[in-house]
């Protein structure tokens, strides 16, 4: 292990005294927007909400675009087809039997042709003969459950399971396509909380900003104000304002955005307390700052945080209110859908469509989950003290 | 960790929640599992045993329901069950099967004598002559006597007893509606006792049909001892509810279940077998579905469409019996463009009433071309058999209804305000008025928008004639076609439409006046034919009614107008 070591009579050599290197920070610097995003990032479920989030916005907002059919497009032929098709082969032909006893014709790949049209009911024998390019296609529904007879009049198996290529996930009970009627569900949603959320912020941002700044009386009358609004259930006052408006878009925004805001007062109020008696407030004060922009300009951006973890927070549950009006059947008016009026068609057939319910279900579920995660992660970025 | 582990706990709580819901399952399920987790302690030989006890316990349970007992679903309470008071269709299955009048519809839909043995009508058919039958008896064991039948006339014609349906007895009794409205004393009315066992009507007019509204519950009598005693609350407790019918109610708690039991004082209590009845209130038909999947009741009513079409091709215990009624959007021919003729025509023309039946209400209909539903037969025919089509189709014929749209001044749907479309919440109904706003849409480029509201709402709205296009039906009260005549009548207060033609209106009035059935009917059909020429109103389908009932109980029956009798059902295993 003989390696000599040569050091140059340089090295020895004093550095320049330089005093902004020597003042320097060798980790890396990040201003308080990038430690949030960095320790945003670094939470998984938040990181994996909101690229959720950004994908239920692309499902929403492009897919419309994307799809032949639009949310209200019925082919009473093809109602209540579920996504998996049980499919009987006549001679290298597919045919799907509907529960009301129908037959439709189904290309290999998948598609919905057409639906056969009923050429005679044998009523004693319990046969539909159905016509398919001039043959006579006889259905027996003798035995349960109905099947296609063959030439010699043997009962044919559905073997075959198809994929719905035409409807993908299936049509509901008008014929509509489900996926279609799914995108534009999540987009009302969607619009609706957003909507919904930052006209609470807005609305909780000033008033509990007034109430907590003024103070005394002021904010002894506001505060009471707030607490009879909270203490008549949300839900109860929510129905009553769609009651009193018709049914439509505006008034769920309207009804959601006049009652959710007290949440906010709150919040505002409590961190525009803490903040007021700060040193900076009575500098702005001193060089003569007005009131509102000592409320605006100072105190408000300090109070940020807490209000942002409020109003992501306040996302799902405007969302899930909005599904709830909707299951309920006071929501969006017919033949629009939203994820809770489509929930409300379908429950009515749960027991033999059940795949009307479940995507519908399992959207709100996503969003809920999407919504929650980043509203979590928000909190724990944006609070220092828990800072690693 | 804490994470998963928080996970895992909550998926534990969900899966435990959702074991829980469901209804009333759970409870036969843990008497399953309870066993079985005994065992696990236990060897593998002794596993069995409790498993083979079980298999022997089910057929002994078996026997047990193999006695004349039934469990049976409604799923709406009535607004009360006093015969005279209610008009209310949930409250059929109770009057049904625990009164009895004059006369009732037998199980071929046909008049049958019921409380009366016989009965003459005079010559000039304004009198009508009943005898009772001999031994009558209330469900108490007092007799029943055509006093009887006197204090229940002159308790309905009191305002105060505020009888729903009360316009069959004032329409057509001599004298009923000054008596009602306080002008004569009761003793002048058309009513009268000559002895124990006669009981006379007097009409106003003759009217040929008079004797199939004799079958309506307002005309079964109540016991005046009870109805004194206990004011109106005597419908509100088993001990005090006294009938006549083939059962009585036993235990009365309308909002879970109700017994009925066999009435042994029932003049034809020989040939009841049913012991026992128990209507239980199932107010979600999804969940009475799975009650009934699960054994747990022999049968309910109205089956979730959604359903049906699954059940009808795989179970063998749905029955659909037509009902006799007529279900339509009402036009509101007072408002423009409705007020036009030939808007009326193209939006008739515009509907593909075979799709609506076959793909919405899964088959469970007829096409409607008219407000007459078909039922009501005469010498072996149908009141609507020969009867035109009014140019309508089950199918939809856009070229003629684009053309009358034209004419009326809306080429192509242009122009066209809004339509307005309203119907009342309820899943059913929903799917229909969304269909129909389609069909409009597509075949005559109108813009629909639908609207809706709960039912009480809805009609006050309906009434005060606040609507342009509006989901509305009618179901008959009595099995003849001078049952849906009212509501087209334009001096009738049911008549919503705005319209109001004076030849129909006396085409309908001579028809009551007539007392040769047949010339009745044809004056009906002709007041049909000038009612049609107007399509004053945009008929859709006749319904049916469904029921599931398990095929071991035979003989009840189910009328077009909606009786329920089980008086001749039995348990047969």
């Amino acid at each position: 292990m003989s390696k000599e070591i040569i050091v140059s009579p340089a090295d020895w050599e004093p550095l320049d005294i330089e005093n902004d290197l020597r003042e320097k920070i060798w980790s890396t610097q990040r201003t308080f927007a990038e430690d949030v995003w960095f320790r945003f990032s670094h939470k998984k479920s938040a990181f994996a909400g909101l690229l959720i989030i950004l994908l239920l916005m692309l499902f929403a907002f492009v897919g419309p675009y994307l799809t032949p059919y639009s949310f209200d497009t019925q082919t009473l032929d093809f109602s209540n087809i579920p996504p998996l098709m049980e499919v009987t082969n006549v001679d290298d032909n597919l045919f799907y039997i509907t529960a009301n006893l129908k037959v439709i014709h189904v290309g290999n790949n998948g598609k919905l042709l057409a639906a056969l049209p009923k050429l005679k009911e044998d009523t004693a024998q319990k046969i539909i003969y159905y016509d398919f390019n001039g043959r006579e296609l006889p259905l027996s529904y003798q035995k349960k459950p109905a099947a296609i007879l063959n030439h010699e009049g043997k009962r044919l198996r559905r073997d075959n399971k198809v994929w719905n290529t035409s409807y993908w996930l299936g049509t509901d009970g008008l014929g509509r396509d489900l996926l279609t009627r799914l995108m534009y569900g999540t987009k009302i949603s969607l619009i609706v909380a957003l909507i919904a959320t930052f006209v609470n912020m807005t609305i909780g941002m000033i008033y509990g900003g007034i109430s907590a700044f003024a103070g005394g009386s002021v904010d002894t009358v506001m505060m009471r104000i707030v607490d009879i609004i909270s203490t008549v259930p949300l839900t109860l006052y929510v129905i009553l304002i769609m009651v009193i408006m018709t049914d439509g878009f505006l008034s769920i925004i309207i009804a959601l955005s006049s009652v959710y805001w007290v949440t906010m007062a709150r919040v505002v109020r409590g961190q525009i307390y803490s903040l007021k008696e700060n040193e900076f407030v009575y500098a702005a004060k001193t060089i003569g700052s007005s009131q509102s922009t000592i409320l605006f300009r100072h105190l408000l951006p300090n109070a940020m945080g807490p209000i942002l973890v409020t109003a992501t927070m306040m996302i799902p549950s405007a969302i899930f209110m909005e599904a709830f009006l909707g299951f309920i059947g006071i929501g969006i008016a017919a033949p629009m859908a939203s994820l809770g009026t489509m929930c409300n068609d379908s429950i009515q057939a749960l027991r033999s469509n059940p795949y009307q319910l479940f995507f519908p279900s399992l959207m709100i579920c996503i969003i809920m989950f999407a919504f929650n995660y980043v509203g979590d992660g928000l909190r724990d970025a944006l609070d220092p003290k828990l800072k690693k | 960790m804490k994470k998963f582990l928080s996970l895992f706990i909550s998926l534990v709580l969900i899966t435990t929640l959702l074991a829980g819901c469901g209804p009333k399952q759970g409870t036969s399920q843990t008497e399953e599992d309870t066993p079985k987790s005994n065992t696990t302690e236990t060897t593998e030989a002794k596993e069995k045993t409790p498993e083979k006890e079980q298999t022997t316990q089910t057929p002994t349970t078996e026997t047990t329901t193999a006695e004349q007992k039934i469990i049976f679903a409604l799923h709406d309470v009535p607004d009360g069950i006093d015969p005279n008071v209610t008009n209310n269709s949930f409250a059929t299955p109770f009057l049904s099967n625990c009164f009895e009048g004059l006369v009732s519809i037998n199980e071929k839909n046909e008049l049958a004598p019921a409380l009366a043995e016989k009965w003459t009508i005079s010559e000039d058919g304004k009198t009508y002559t009943f005898t009772l039958r001999d031994n009558l008896k209330w469900s108490d064991g007092s007799p029943l006597t055509s006093a009887d039948f006197m204090y229940t006339m002159e308790r309905i014609l009191k305002p105060e007893t505020t009888c729903q349906n009360v316009t069959m007895l004032t329409d057509y009794v001599v004298n009923a509606l000054a008596c009602y409205e306080g002008k004569v004393p009761f003793d002048q009315v058309g009513f009268k006792a000559p002895d124990e066992k006669t009981f006379v009507i007097e009409l106003m007019d003759p009217a040929s049909f008079y004797i199939d509204i004799l079958s309506l519950f307002i005309y079964c009598p109540v016991q005046k001892a009870t109805v004194e005693a206990n004011g109106d609350k005597w419908t509100l407790s088993a001990d005090t509810y006294v009938v006549n019918g083939p059962f009585k109610i036993t235990k009365m708690n309308m909002n879970e279940a109700i017994v009925l039991t066999k009435n042994e004082h029932y003049w034809d209590a020989a040939n009841v077998t049913l012991e026992e009845i128990t209507f239980r209130m199932i107010k979600d038909q999804a969940t009475a579905l799975l009650a009934f999947d699960s054994k747990e009741i022999d049968g309910m009513r109205s089956v979730p469409m959604a359903d049906f079409a699954r059940l009808k091709a795989e179970s063998n215990d749905l029955h659909i019996v037509p009902s006799y009624a007529t279900s339509y959007y009402l036009l509101n021919n007072a408002q423009p463009p409705y007020d036009n003729v030939l808007v009326r025509k193209a939006l008739n023309l515009a509907v593909d009433r075979n799709s609506l039946i076959e793909n919405v209400l899964q088959g469970n209909a007829i096409p409607a071309y008219s407000l007459f539903a078909p039922g009501y037969i005469f010498n072996g025919k149908d009141f609507t058999e020969g009867r035109s089509n009014y140019g309508l189709s089950a199918n939809a014929n856009v070229e003629e209804a684009k053309k009358a749209l034209a004419e009326a001044g809306y080429p192509n749907g242009e122009g066209f305000p809004t339509m307005k479309l309203s119907y009342y919440t309820s899943p059913q109904v929903k799917l229909i008025a969304e269909a129909l706003a389609q069909m409009f849409k597509e075949n005559l480029n109108i813009n629909v928008e639908i609207t809706n509201s709960e039912w009480a709402v809805y009609y006050a709205e309906v009434q005060a004639g606040k609507y342009e296009v509006a989901a509305m039906g009618v179901g008959a009260d009595y099995l003849h076609p001078m049952s849906f005549a009212p509501v087209f009548i334009s001096t009738e207060p049911t008549n919503d439409t705005g319209y109001g033609s004076k030849f129909y209106d006396e085409k309908i009035i001579a028809a009551k006046k007539e007392l040769d059935p047949e010339k009745m009917l044809n004056l009906i059909r002709e007041a049909e034919d000038i009612l049609m020429e107007d399509y004053p109103f945009l008929p859709l389908y006749h319904r049916s009614s469904s029921l599931l009932m398990r095929d071991y109980v035979q003989g009840w029956t189910l009328s077009p107008t909606g009786n329920f009798c089980f008086k001749y059902a039995k348990v047969v295993k």
